[in-house]
């Protein structure tokens, strides 16, 4: 299939150009690197002290549940707002030279993954702190991890390639993405806190809050996430993947011109 | 040296224009407005063979640049067809290229691997591209603190280094001070020279035409007006001009 065969041809490129990414933004701030791991945790510290404590969360192990979910939402949220601009953001290259646009987006996600990385050490830390009891469940984040990146990739293709043309897409994904936030259980549990069935429903139909829910339930709670819906969640993605990339190859031929 | 290294029959380029449509507008207006169609390059076919160096000319909007980025790649023609008969192809062109935020060097491995090279063929000659471009220190600088100078030299020394089999150009042998002016019109007649080499050339400039190119296709409009031997197409250019 044409997809792995570019894939196999531009992988190198996405790989240097993400760590050059990486580079550039630590090159020149005071704290360098360490603002990677500020960030999440200062999140993490603000959302324990108002949810935790002033709303009186009674999540069990509440900041991890915090983490983990920062850590996936940040992950979503910046390569979708990212992608709408991404083709008129990188014109210097493609206007100048063929490559499949959605490399693009598996550069971005390059990066993004490496920040959710750190993301997951101060999680790891965090376990160890709490003297959280992990089982063989915590394995699970293989499967959804997979999972989460196909829907962000096929997501995000369709959204670059409206973005191209729409040209107040991002007003109005900032309100949709504000919407879907707290939808999504960053800070309280999606299940339990709607009243019934919408909680339960919510906490599978939003792709989002679902993958959260599992991750939590796999790394913190030890417990096995439903595969049947994980694996309902993977065909979906995939579907999303397949439109995604037709979408792109039927019409990045005129990205060129309309930027 | 008669195997032909590019075939181009009967390409089309249309631009859409007013595509772009906002949400807003679109809910509250209903009178998004039909798309308006122009052809860039209208019917353009050429073969060339390997080796030859074609100059290009025609007054501005004629379809010389588009006609370069449909051969590059950058974007299929709408109808027609280009072979390149899987010969590897760069676009030297002014003013585009790289990105801001990363420095010289970074943007030579990063242009290089879009043109096809892998690492280990571009470090090899990293050297090379960094002496010809006579950036000193600023190559591990970001490139928005260069000149504008600085940043064509740099694009001119990425792509006359890294040999790809056919070399397009656009309208670049005016880059940089009077000095790297006459180092690249050197570097450029060497690579020409290379009997291996096919070179497309856009320019305006008459006598750099007469004094690089085995032939000249001159455009108008989007259709070729004439195509043949350099110094017959260009004295008809030049009538026409006048």
């Amino acid at each position: 299939m044409r997809f792995f065969k570019e894939i196999r041809k531009y992988w190198g490129f996405a790989k240097y150009a993400a760590n050059c990414d990486l580079k550039a933004e630590v090159a020149n701030s005071y704290l360098n690197w360490l603002w990677w791991v500020l960030e999440p945790l200062a999140t993490m510290i603000i959302y324990t002290l108002v949810f935790g404590i002033a709303f009186n969360s009674q999540e069990e192990y509440f900041p991890i549940f915090i983490i983990i979910g920062i850590m996936m939402w940040d992950f979503f949220n910046r390569l979708v707002m990212s992608s709408v601009d991404m083709i008129r953001g990188n014109q210097h290259i493609i206007s100048r030279v063929y490559m499949p646009k959605y490399v693009l987006v598996i550069q971005r996600m390059l990066v993004l993954a490496f920040k959710m990385m750190i993301n997951f050490g101060l999680v790891v830390i965090m376990l160890m702190i709490y003297r959280v009891h992990i089982n063989f469940n915590i394995l699970f984040i293989i499967p959804i991890l997979i999972v989460f990146f196909m829907f962000c990739f096929g997501f995000c293709l369709l959204i670059m390639h409206f973005g191209v043309y729409v040209s107040d897409l991002t007003k109005a994904l900032n309100i949709v993405l504000n919407f879907v936030y707290f939808l999504t259980g960053i800070f309280y549990n999606v299940g339990t806190s709607f009243p019934q069935p919408f909680g339960y429903l919510l906490q599978r139909v939003n792709p989002i809050a679902y993958f959260l829910f599992c991750m939590r339930k796999a790394v913190l709670y030890g417990e096995t996430p439903s595969v049947i819906m994980l694996f309902v969640w993977f065909v979906i993605s995939l579907g999303i993947c397949v439109l995604g990339l037709r979408v792109i190859y039927k019409n990045e031929n005129d990205y060129v011109k309309m930027v | 040296m008669s195997e032909i290294a590019i075939e181009v029959k009967n390409v089309k380029v249309v631009y859409k224009l007013n595509q772009k449509f906002s949400i807003q507008r679109n809910l509250i207006r209903r009178d998004a407005e039909k798309a308006k169609v122009y052809e860039a390059v209208k019917d353009v076919s050429f073969s060339l063979k390997k080796g030859e160096i074609l100059g290009v000319t025609g007054k501005n909007g004629s379809g010389k640049s588009t006609l370069l980025r449909a051969l590059a790649g950058v974007f299929r023609p709408n109808e027609g067809t280009i072979d390149l008969h899987g010969n590897s192809i760069s676009l030297l062109s002014l003013g585009i290229g790289f990105n801001d935020n990363l420095t010289g060097r970074e943007n030579i491995y990063l242009s290089g691997m879009l043109l096809g090279f892998t690492e280990a063929e571009i470090e090899a000659k990293e050297n090379a591209i960094i002496e010809f471009a006579e950036l000193g220190e600023f190559i591990d600088r970001q490139v928005k603190t260069y000149s504008s100078g600085m940043y064509s030299k740099l694009a001119f020394a990425i792509t006359s280094n890294l040999e790809t089999d056919i070399i397009l150009i656009d309208e670049v042998l005016s880059v940089g001070d009077e000095h790297f002016q006459r180092k690249s019109l050197a570097r450029m007649e060497e690579l020409i020279r290379d009997d291996n080499r096919t070179v497309v050339l856009v320019s305006h400039n008459i006598e750099t035409l007469e004094r690089l190119c085995t032939q000249v296709m001159w455009m108008n409009d989007g259709i070729v007006m004439e195509h043949g031997d350099t110094e017959e197409v260009l004295e008809h250019y030049r009538e026409f001009m006048s």
